[in-house]
């Protein structure tokens, strides 16, 4: 869109809906917000510190820096743990993990649960109270005992790790797409595609999946959120990422160990975990507000 | 009121059949061997012992058959003997119960304590210091992991304050003074998190309800502000924040299990964690039957609680 255009409409363009004036009035919408900068540049900073994490971390992950428990100092920022590797390295390095984690997982909820909403909210009958009934059960079994369950049973490597938290989260995108769906299969647009002969398929690609990308965009972005914590909570308690290899909530959970020895093992990890799962959050946040005025009119 | 009740208690059976189900197709996949770690690697190696075990044990039949063989005896309410200590699967699971129920509890009235009031400060001063402040609280204790607040706890304890956050766990009916005072840790680590979730909630559904007209007209006939707010306003806006509770109580469960590894608490979620370690079924599959008949228990609970306060909501 032409810049000239949104000055000329500047003090109703709240009211128009998303999808006429796309990127641009997304890209002011973050740039207007802190909250949603700051979601968005952790997110960045994240982004490229796993990216570029081995040119970042001064040491490798389990490389020996010859002192055990240093405190924080210039030569180790984060300090050092009981086998002496260097706090900050592995933070870094830990970057790719969890984020290695998270993402996909996320990626692959969405590939496998959007699907099977819009099928199911636009099929409706015995497929919806299939899928309906198989989500009550999984809602109701508590998420981090279905996880352990599944770790325990696929064994504990990033892949595993990445179908574990894909698979608890395949409901939680499918119900946000499901509900829009519902609502929109008996609107007129699709009503007309319908009566000019339009496939399902087509009315599903063309009509019905532009529609709820926004909602399940927004989920995507809060799930990563609680991706992070599901991985950090599972390496946390030793069935996530195996050590050595770096990960915060393993990091956390073994610097828990020799606590009374430094607390700078504890604090790095956990804050490190604390920020992504903000950047995040404040994303998410931000997104939702953006797509969904109703609640950005509350504000 | 009684049908519904009836009804929705019915529709639990098909939802903790399937919880039951799935949980034990899961765990009968799980590599890991029961006869090593009941006898040891010289008994799992003796393949005639071996046989004989897991025919004791039944392991030896059909998924399907084991699984009607369990479910017969749930209903006649045998849960079985644990494989690894021989006790019965339901005195360990009764004495544990307490002591997860009482961690829930106790979060769940931190989160409800700090979150409702803080959530309806945050609306009714929406813009200024309290809001601001509020909002801050929530982002962090959505974005703090419990398990990393209770570490923080229990190392800032140890270093600047010992004696007072103490590990462990004391029966409530043997010192109540003591059962709630090292309680309160792990209660806090946990409720902070949830608090901060309905304070979210509680903040958007009284911007909410404050915006409707029958507040407005509240405000036109000259009340008070607070009259308006406390007796107008909290009264509906309070209502999705009970369906709220509901929900995050199931979340408030899946924490417990990993705070009680965090403070010693020796609860259902360490006793379900070593379970799964130990491949011991019997354990694993009467603690998930209980902890799932909780969640849906709480969440029917909530919705009556709803339908009781919400003259709109009609039971049928």
């Amino acid at each position: 869109m032409e810049p000239s255009l949104i000055a000329q409409r500047s003090p109703e363009s709240d009211a128009l809906p998303p999808e006429i004036s796309g990127w641009s009035r997304l890209r002011r919408h973050i740039l207007r917000d802190p909250a949603t900068l700051a979601g968005l540049v952790i997110v960045l900073v994240l982004l490229a510190m796993a990216l570029f994490a081995p040119w970042i971390a001064p040491y490798g992950a389990n490389e020996s820096t010859g002192t055990i428990l240093a405190p924080p100092s210039w030569d180790h920022p984060f300090g050092t743990n009981i086998q002496g590797r260097d706090l900050f390295s592995r933070v870094v390095l830990g970057s790719q993990n969890s984020l290695g984690v998270a993402l996909p997982s996320v990626l692959l909820a969405i590939a496998v649960g959007l699907p099977i909403g819009l099928l199911a909210g636009f099929l409706g009958g015995w497929f919806d109270s299939l899928v309906m009934r198989l989500f009550d059960i999984m809602f109701a079994l508590p998420t981090i005992l279905f996880a352990i369950a599944l770790v325990a049973y696929l064994g504990p490597s990033l892949q595993n790790l990445i179908m574990t938290i894909a698979i608890l989260y395949i409901p939680r995108v499918a119900m946000v797409a499901r509900g829009p769906t519902l609502s929109l299969k008996s609107r007129e647009f699709v009503l007309a595609a319908r009566s000019y002969g339009s496939s399902t398929w087509r009315i599903l690609r063309r009509h019905l999946l532009p529609n709820i990308m926004a909602p399940v965009l927004v989920e995507g972005s809060l799930l990563l959120s609680t991706a992070l914590l599901t991985e950090a909570a599972l390496s946390f308690l030793g069935l996530g990422v195996q050590p050595p290899n770096p990960s915060w909530g393993a990091d956390l959970g073994r610097g828990r160990q020799f606590m009374e020895l430094g607390m700078h093992q504890v604090i790095f990890p956990g804050v490190m975990i604390m920020v992504a799962v903000m950047g995040f959050n404040l994303l998410g946040d931000g997104l939702r507000d953006f797509f969904d005025p109703r609640i950005r009119r509350q504000r | 009121m009684g049908r519904y009740l009836l009804r929705r208690l019915l529709l639990l059976i098909p939802v903790v059949l399937g919880v039951t189900f799935l949980t034990f197709t899961l765990m009968r996949l799980v590599p890991g061997d029961i006869v090593t770690s009941m006898m040891g690697v010289t008994a799992a190696n003796d393949e005639a012992l071996r046989q004989q075990i897991l025919q004791e044990l039944g392991l030896d039949r059909p998924l399907l058959e084991q699984y009607a063989w369990w479910l017969g005896r749930i209903v006649q309410g045998d849960f079985g003997h644990s494989f690894i200590h021989g006790g019965p699967v339901i005195d360990e699971i009764l004495r544990r119960l307490p002591i997860t129920l009482q961690l829930a509890t106790m979060s769940m009235a931190i989160a409800i304590l700090i979150g409702v009031p803080l959530g309806v400060l945050s609306a009714v001063r929406r813009g200024g210091l309290p809001d601001l402040g509020a909002r801050v609280f929530a982002l962090m204790g959505i974005s703090t992991p419990s398990f990393f607040t209770g570490t923080l706890i229990v190392v800032l304890g140890a270093i600047y304050f010992p004696g007072i956050t103490t590990l462990g766990y004391v029966p409530f009916h043997e010192d109540p003074l003591a059962s709630l005072g090292r309680m309160i840790w792990p209660a806090l680590s946990l409720g902070l998190g949830v608090a901060a979730i309905i304070l979210r909630y509680t903040r958007s559904s009284v911007l909410e309800v404050l915006g409707e007209d029958y507040v407005r007209t509240a405000r036109a006939k000259g009340l008070g502000e607070e009259r308006v707010v406390f007796v107008h306003a909290l009264k509906s806006a309070l209502i999705p924040v009970i369906t709220a509770i509901g929900i995050w109580s199931a979340f408030l469960i899946s924490g417990a299990v990993v705070l009680e590894e965090v403070f010693a608490i020796p609860g259902l979620g360490r006793l379900i964690l070593s379970a799964i370690e130990n491949r011991d079924y019997p354990i694993i599959q009467g603690t998930v039957l209980f902890l799932s008949l909780a969640v849906a228990l709480v969440m029917l609970a909530s919705d009556l609680l709803v339908a009781a306060v919400d003259p709109r909501v009609a039971l049928d």
